[in-house]
């Protein structure tokens, strides 16, 4: 079989394709227009979209906010009652802040393959409302554990699926104001709850067990709200969107998006939570962004402790003064937030990397207000540095919540938001332990003061986010694209290659070692893999394997993207590799070898025929099967190795070094054994130093020289190369 | 999913520590101290006053556990059981006479409390945190009853004050 020549032309993404998607998606490119200035209730009209999501999951954040705020102000009368000291309130606080970390992860498992964010929400909020009502009646210490567990994990529930389902519920030109208002509305659960908390005690007499069973009661009517809460599905306004673009089915004016449309269901490989995380990680400015996390953790999360502190301790400040100074703070964020909406809308459109810069200015900025506030001596100074600082840190959520959505693909957003808040909540634990020793020895004001080392190395870690972000949206915007186009091609009846490589960049820690390379092989191939030592050959094979994930590009088997598919799966997928040199196991015989690989793989149940299979494909074999390998010859132990691999009828078997410290004739003898694999149905990629042994089984050949492909074509073309060839091979030639 | 699974353990794990008897919803300010704002600064040994807002409840609590800088057992529980850690109540008879009163836990019948013997650091130590005294309510064995408290904060003066 051979491929259409064009499909593989049709697939690549060229820098115009990238812009006009950017644009398309409100991120930058040269395409977008001037930023969508029209007011959102316009916007939201023109989408058919209405205000319902962003209010409902906004007064779910506001539910939260208010029990937060009750369990922190009332802790003293929970102690007392419950008899608990502070260290176990501390505790409980602690195991709370774990738990909404922790239980992020089976929360996202959840929705990573199906779009259901909205009925987890909707599940979480209702579980959450029922434990509240249950912390009423709580007696035990054990008990009021098991609610801050559940809080902790309903709290995660809000953290990660809200902001994933407000991107995909409203347009991209109104994301940075949607984010704003839904954190606008938990900002300002901030001025209700001291309010609310001082109304439902002084004025109606409630005790914190009142003021629970009334937060609980809210809670449940906010969760029925709720109930029409529906998921649009993942990406629907933008990898969506544009996936519908690519495939030329552009939807008419009259549809609305989210709707089915006619196109081929994408069909990927559906990648586990590990492997998600692994994708996300090999973005390198999500992966600044989590050690931004991580040390604004340390920062923001012990901040609000120590200055209840620093208001109690230094200024005297009581529960109600401490309410009324948290409701001026949340009412900052709120100015700042309505600021902030439409002047991020216009930067994220213009230039995507100006927020990054402009958050990590206000993330500096307000962590100098704050330690200033600190040690200032007059009053009315402290206070008007806190609201500066809480001011400044507000427009993180909205600014940084819509780039990070931007950067990757819908589905994963939610394991996006887990990874940052696993990565915050780390810091926030490291900050505790920083903190303790320095307020020991300096007091509280010595501690914020402390505080702003972390802070000011966040928003700089923040700052080197922006380099990172442009090539890292193209990236993302590639693989949305490249995908829609195999889809395409695939729907009109195209033929795409069995394995494809497709700008593929790879590194060991900093060290590139493969630049930009591509490889195609076809159903039933031998493809030659030549060149000098250290060119990236074995590196490439393990990219194609998986056992090293590329820091760009793609890898398809079949035109299913497999890039970041564990390399376990992709044995079962068909892939296997030999791995030059020490591909048996020495201590243990030719059969003991054989049944190892068998029983990993999980082909236990017809392990003895499949064995004798290979025996019959390997007589040599068969005469030493209870010979320990490490004792059989150099060729026998490849011959072995070719003899495990067989054992799975692999589609792509991908050959390292298969001669190397071979006598010719035992070569000959194993490319025959590679020549019938491929009779029996295996496409092989070989990684060879010799051209002529290459060759005389292989068609086709590529030849890398330092990490870049420099020849791509038939092997007697190669052979004319001198200019490749001479440097390496020259006494090679014949 | 499966969320009724994975919730059945967490629910009756908090039903278990649910109650509905003897839970206090709205402020039971029959129990108040009368002599001492929170947040106030006194000389020792300080006689602190409280008042109880009609009888003690006949069968049920018969006087007040007057505590200072503890944080009060929960209800049903003795007070001698915050000194469960103490090797000195470890013994066949359980703490010795005096033991509590020594450590600032009281039994008393009485509505005024001679505080004389709050631990009183450097000036710098005392400046730092507030002492706190409790009033809660209890039976004839010392065994809280309820939910009522009163509660004041107070700092002492140092020592090189």
């Amino acid at each position: 079989m051979t491929v259409d020549d064009h499909a593989l032309d049709r697939i690549t993404v060229t820098a115009a394709d990238r812009d006009h998607a950017r644009a398309l998606l409100g991120l930058g490119g040269t395409g977008a227009g001037p930023a969508d200035d029209r007011p959102l209730r316009t916007v939201l009209r023109d989408a058919h979209v209405g205000w319902y999501v962003v209010l409902v999951l906004g007064l779910l954040g506001l539910a939260d906010t208010l029990q937060g705020y009750a369990f922190g102000v009332m802790a003293p009368e929970i102690a007392r009652a419950l008899g608990i000291s502070r260290s176990e309130l501390a505790t409980l606080n602690s195991l709370k802040t774990l738990a909404t970390a922790a239980l992020t992860v089976p929360l996202v498992m959840t929705v990573q393959r199906t779009p259901r964010r909205a009925l987890v929400s909707v599940t979480a909020a209702f579980v959450w409302a029922l434990f509240a009502l249950m912390t009423s009646f709580v007696t035990t210490l054990a008990g009021l554990a098991v609610v801050l567990l559940i809080d902790g994990a309903t709290s995660g529930a809000r953290g990660t699926m809200h902001m994933p389902l407000l991107s995909d519920s409203y347009p991209t030109t109104a994301r940075v104001r949607v984010l704003s208002w839904y954190s606008g509305l938990g900002a300002l659960g901030n001025v209700i709850a001291p309010l609310a908390v001082a109304v439902l005690t002084a004025w109606a007499g409630l005790t914190w067990r009142g003021v629970f069973l009334f937060t609980g009661a809210f809670t449940l009517v906010v969760a029925v709200a709720a109930l029409w809460l529906r998921d649009p599905g993942f990406g629907r306004f933008d990898t969506e969107q544009l996936r519908h673009e690519q495939q030329g089915t552009s939807r008419a004016s009259g549809e609305q998006p989210g709707e089915p449309a006619p196109t081929a269901a994408p069909e990927r490989p559906l990648l586990g939570f590990g492997e998600i995380s692994r994708r996300l990680l090999m973005v390198p400015t999500i992966r600044r962004q989590l050690a931004g996390w991580v040390v604004l953790g340390v920062m923001a999360i012990p901040l609000g402790t120590f200055l209840t502190f620093l208001l109690d301790e230094r200024w005297g400040v009581g529960p109600g003064g401490r309410g009324v100074i948290a409701a001026v703070q949340a009412a900052a964020a709120l100015v700042t937030l309505a600021l902030f909406g439409s002047v991020g809308e216009r930067m994220l459109r213009r230039d995507p990397a100006s927020v990054v810069r402009l958050a990590s200015v206000f993330i500096i900025v307000s962590t100098a207000a704050t330690a200033l506030a600190a040690v200032t001596p007059v009053f009315a100074l402290v206070i008007a540095l806190l609201v500066l600082g809480s001011a400044g840190m507000a427009m993180l959520a909205p600014a940084l919540g819509a780039l990070q959505m931007g950067l990757v693909p819908a589905e994963m957003r939610p394991h996006a938001i887990a990874l940052g808040g696993l990565a915050s909540g780390f810091g926030g634990l490291t900050g505790s332990l920083y903190l303790s020793g320095i307020d020991r020895r300096f007091g509280v004001a010595g501690a914020i003061v402390a505080l702003a080392i972390p802070g000011v190395i966040a928003g700089l870690i923040m700052r080197r986010c922006a380099r990172t972000l442009d090539a890292d949206i193209d990236r993302m915007v590639t693989d949305v694209i490249e995908e829609a186009r195999v889809q395409a091609t695939r729907t009109s009846g195209g033929t795409l290659p069995l394995l494809a490589v497709r700008g593929v960049d790879a590194k060991y820690g900093d060290l590139q070692v493969l630049f930009d390379v591509d490889l195609t092989v076809n159903e039933g191939e031998v493809v030659a893999l030549l060149g000098t030592n250290g060119s990236g050959k074995s590196t490439l094979l393990k990219v194609v394997s998986g056992l090293l994930l590329p820091s760009a590009g793609s890898v398809r088997l079949s035109g299913t993207d497999i890039t970041f598919v564990s390399a376990e799966r992709r044995v079962g997928m068909g892939i296997t590799q030999i791995p030059g040199g020490h591909a048996v196991f020495g201590p243990l015989t030719v059969v003991e070898n054989l049944l190892a690989y068998a029983d990993t793989l999980g082909l236990r149940s017809r392990t003895a025929p499949e064995i004798e299979r290979c025996f019959e494909l390997f007589p040599a074999l068969a005469d030493r099967r209870n010979q320990r390998a490490s004792t059989l010859s150099g060729g026998e132990q490849q011959m072995l190795a070719l003899a495990k691999a067989a054992l799975v009828r692999p589609r792509v078997l991908l050959i390292d070094e298969l001669s190397l410290g071979l006598a010719p004739a035992v070569v000959g003898e194993l490319l025959d054994r590679v020549n019938d694999l491929r009779a029996a149905g295996s496409t092989i990629v070989l990684v060879e130093q010799s051209v002529n042994l290459a060759l005389s089984v292989c068609e086709r050949a590529y030849f890398l020289e330092r990490g870049q492909v420099r020849f791509e074509g038939l092997g007697r073309d190669l052979l004319a190369r001198d200019d490749l060839l001479r440097a390496v091979f020259l006494g090679d030639r014949t | 999913m499966h969320v009724p699974r994975a919730l059945a353990l967490p629910l009756c794990a908090v039903l278990a520590s649910c109650s509905t008897s003897g839970l206090a919803f709205r402020d039971d300010d029959r129990l108040q101290i009368e002599n001492l704002a929170d947040r106030s600064t006194i000389e020792v040994p300080f006689t602190l006053e409280f008042s109880f807002d009609g009888e003690l409840p006949a069968g049920e609590a018969t006087a007040f556990g007057v505590l200072i800088d503890w944080t009060p057992p929960p209800p049903g529980t003795l007070l001698s059981d915050l000194l469960d850690d103490d090797p000195a109540c470890n013994g066949p008879q359980g703490c010795p006479d005096g033991y509590l009163e020594r450590n600032r836990i009281t039994v008393t019948t009485d509505t005024t409390y001679l505080m004389d013997n709050v631990p009183v650091g450097t000036d710098r130590q005392e400046r730092r945190g507030f002492h706190e005294v409790t009033i809660i309510l209890v039976d004839a064995e010392g065994r809280r009853v309820g939910e009522s408290s009163a509660f004041a904060r107070f700092r002492v003066p140092g020592v090189d004050a």
